[in-house]
């Protein structure tokens, strides 16, 4: 096939194309022409990136449908629908409106956070900044005071509500209701622990994890708040936050939202996560309450009325109207935020591998294929080493496309401590793995062992003498190389081989 | 539930139809007002300006089944507006938004570290540009299978082509997008 068709099949179906009667002339091809290889690799990534920018807009247009429902409701509030329809055309046809109206809001809140600002007390209170100790039990350390003298904690062990055990940057936390936010600096997040009562927040660009006294594990998405009233009871203000409730405890959730939004849901709304269950709920201003059941089942109350949600379910509170739906894919992308807290955990983190599996089973029979593929990647090292074991697993021998997607991901972010894996998969009966295990090598020790990537796609006589040399090297420089992260071992040491 | 369903049921006044036929279409609306004026700002204020107009003028729709085709010559209309008369204000806007004012979700999904975020900033915006200068033929399903997620065989119902004169558009949009994009790349290098 000449080049022109070979960029013709991968424009049409730049997921797919390998999955085309055609494929394996394309991917034989792509191996060989380094112009067609860099043009496939443009083709996805402008795919990639208008599928990323047309989810934005599907919020974006979302937000556009709430702002026309609302200004319709304004008129048929006013009689201005069911009356002269002519009127109703001029009344509409004036441009920009909403924009009149915002930049009012926009004023009007700035001249509002000006006002604070300009009465604040001029002493403002330190953050608080919790002593590191490793012989100090958590709940006893003590708080910097306001003044900058240090003082006991304003509550005692027996208050202590939860801990904070990631962030990936400050965390704004308040002790009670009506005391001033502050900080919590990130050296001080393993030994925070929130009282009773206390709330805790994130601002934009910010997550967090904390866990209850009672073992749940709850996580804050950026600019999301709750309150901690116990170990087994958390109230959702305002954001997006997943919880795990413990083995041995169900957790107890309710939001303040339905209160704050009295105008979209007049609704009392309450969740009961039973033990060992994941879930996720959210609640904006502007936006429907939602709760998705991730893993086992979660009970809903709404004004008093129970209903059980099974696992894949989304149920969604707007206008009063309540929907349920299920979509095990929409629970996996309502999860994507997290990604970042999951690699705080480090390598081998079982929650890790549970989603790197998760994301590689739905690549390929999705149409957001590529969204998940970038989730892999946006891993990056953190997820090569799930890949690998993928990769390497004899359950896996059968998915080609899967095991060939794996090990192109491992090969542009695998870390340098998992060169013996790489050496490994030059074995494999797959010339996809063997050419991308190859590249991925490569990259990181800029070794090629004499012999072009392509040639590991051919017979074994031309690899073998290849590989044969690979187990050589890595005799002989593996003491330069760095040991992998602890509890991490290399899937089987080229030496047995 | 169908869009002629939809239509029927908002003109017997159910607003739960009214609320599922603006939700299901203000994704396509913006798509077809991006796709002929370029620039979300503006695009959204018009897609709005649609919506508005369409719900209004729902008793004139004759044949409820072409809904779609309907509001999108709403769209068209209100787009041609826009541009005769706001030539200069458009340009002030673009202006406005090329200095940073609307500024997307990273691309790339890395940390928003200021260098990772000027270099996802750069990469939105060479895209961007790149789909303005495609011509509004490719343009529209391009919009239409990316914002919405629509699929083929629908985007050709609402354009009023075939399913293969979709494909074939999609392709050469993705095509030039690509070529426009690397041509870029190898010059700044």
């Amino acid at each position: 096939m000449r080049c022109e068709s070979i960029q013709q099949q991968i424009c049409e179906s730049p997921d797919h194309y390998s999955d085309d009667p055609d494929g394996e002339i394309i991917l034989q091809h792509l191996t060989e022409c380094h112009v067609c290889r860099a043009f496939a690799q443009q083709v996805r990534s402008v795919h990639l990136d208008l599928l990323k920018i047309g989810s934005e807009n599907l919020d974006r247009s979302l937000s556009i449908a709430d702002r026309v429902l609302l200004d319709i409701s304004e008129m048929d509030q006013s009689g201005a629908v069911a009356g002269a329809h002519r009127s109703n055309r001029n009344r509409y046809s004036a441009p920009f409106k909403w924009n009149a109206i915002l930049s009012c809001a926009a004023s009007a809140f700035v001249g509002f956070v000006l006002a604070i600002l300009w009465m604040r007390p001029l002493n403002e209170p330190e953050p608080i900044i919790v002593e590191q100790s490793l012989e100090v039990p958590v709940k006893n350390s003590p708080l910097h005071s306001p003044s900058g003298d240090m003082e006991e904690t304003s509550f005692s062990d027996s208050d202590t509500a939860a801990h904070l055990v990631h962030a990936t940057g400050k965390v704004s936390i308040r002790v009670k209701e009506d005391e001033p936010w502050s900080e919590v600096e990130m050296v001080s997040l393993p030994a925070f622990g929130c009282p009773s009562s206390g709330s805790v927040r994130t601002e934009e660009g910010v997550l967090c994890e904390l866990e209850t006294t009672t073992g749940s594990r709850v996580r804050l998405n950026e600019s999301s708040e709750i309150k901690v009233h116990s170990g087994d009871e958390v109230e959702l203000v305002r954001g997006q936050v997943w919880f795990r409730a413990s083995t041995d405890a169900p957790l107890r959730v309710k939001t303040s939202g339905s209160e704050k939004t009295q105008e979209k849901a007049d609704s009392d709304w309450r969740l009961m996560c039973h033990s060992n269950t994941e879930s996720l709920a959210s609640c904006a201003p502007d936006q429907p309450l939602q709760v998705a059941a991730a893993l086992g089942s979660v009970d809903v109350s709404l004004n008093g009325v129970d209903r059980t949600l099974p696992p894949g379910t989304f149920f969604t509170l707007a206008d009063g109207e309540v929907n349920v739906r299920e979509s095990s894919q929409d629970i996996l992308n309502a999860e994507r935020w997290m990604q970042p807290l999951l690699t705080l955990a480090g390598h081998g983190n079982p929650e890790l591998t549970k989603r790197v599996d998760a994301l590689l089973a739905q690549i390929g029979r999705t149409k957001l294929s590529s969204m998940f593929e970038r989730d892999l990647r946006n891993l990056g090292e953190f997820a090569a080493l799930p890949l690998m074991r993928f990769v390497s697993a004899e359950e896996s021998a059968n998915e080609s496309k899967q095991r060939q997607l794996a090990i192109r991901i491992i090969a542009d972010t695998a870390p340098i401590w998992m060169v013996p894996d790489l050496i490994q998969s030059l074995n494999d009966d797959d010339g996809v793995v063997r050419m991308e295990s190859a590249r991925g090598l490569l990259r990181l020790t800029e070794e090629t062992m004499g012999i072009p990537l392509e040639d590991w796609m051919r017979e074994r006589d031309v690899w073998e003498p290849a590989f044969i040399r690979w187990n050589e090297w890595w005799q002989e420089n593996r003491s330069a190389f760095p040991v992998s992260p602890t509890n991490v071992v290399p899937l089987q040491d080229p030496k047995t081989l | 539930m169908t869009d002629a369903e939809l239509v029927h049921r908002t003109r017997n006044g159910e607003s739960l139809a009214r609320d599922q036929l603006v939700r299901r279409w203000a994704p396509r609306v913006l798509a077809i007002c991006r796709a002929k004026i370029g620039h979300h700002h503006v695009a959204e204020d018009l897609a709005q300006e649609t919506l508005i107009r369409g719900l209004a003028d729902l008793s004139r729709l004759e044949q409820a089944e072409k809904f779609g085709g309907w509001l999108r010559s709403i769209a068209g209309h209100v787009c041609t507006d826009w541009q005769r008369s706001c030539a200069a204000k458009r340009r002030a806007i673009i202006g406005v938004q090329a200095n940073g004012q609307h500024r997307g979700q990273s691309l790339s999904g890395r940390d928003s570290s200021p260098a990772n975020q000027a270099e996802d900033d750069e990469q939105r915006e060479r895209l961007e540009e790149a789909i303005d200068q495609l011509s509004e033929d490719l343009r529209e399903p391009l919009m239409l299978f990316y914002y919405d997620e629509m699929t083929y065989e629908e985007i050709a119902a609402l354009v009023g082509v075939s399913r293969a004169t979709v494909n074939t558009r999609l392709t050469k949009a993705r095509h030039q997008l690509a070529c426009q994009l690397a041509s870029l790349v190898e010059l700044k290098e």
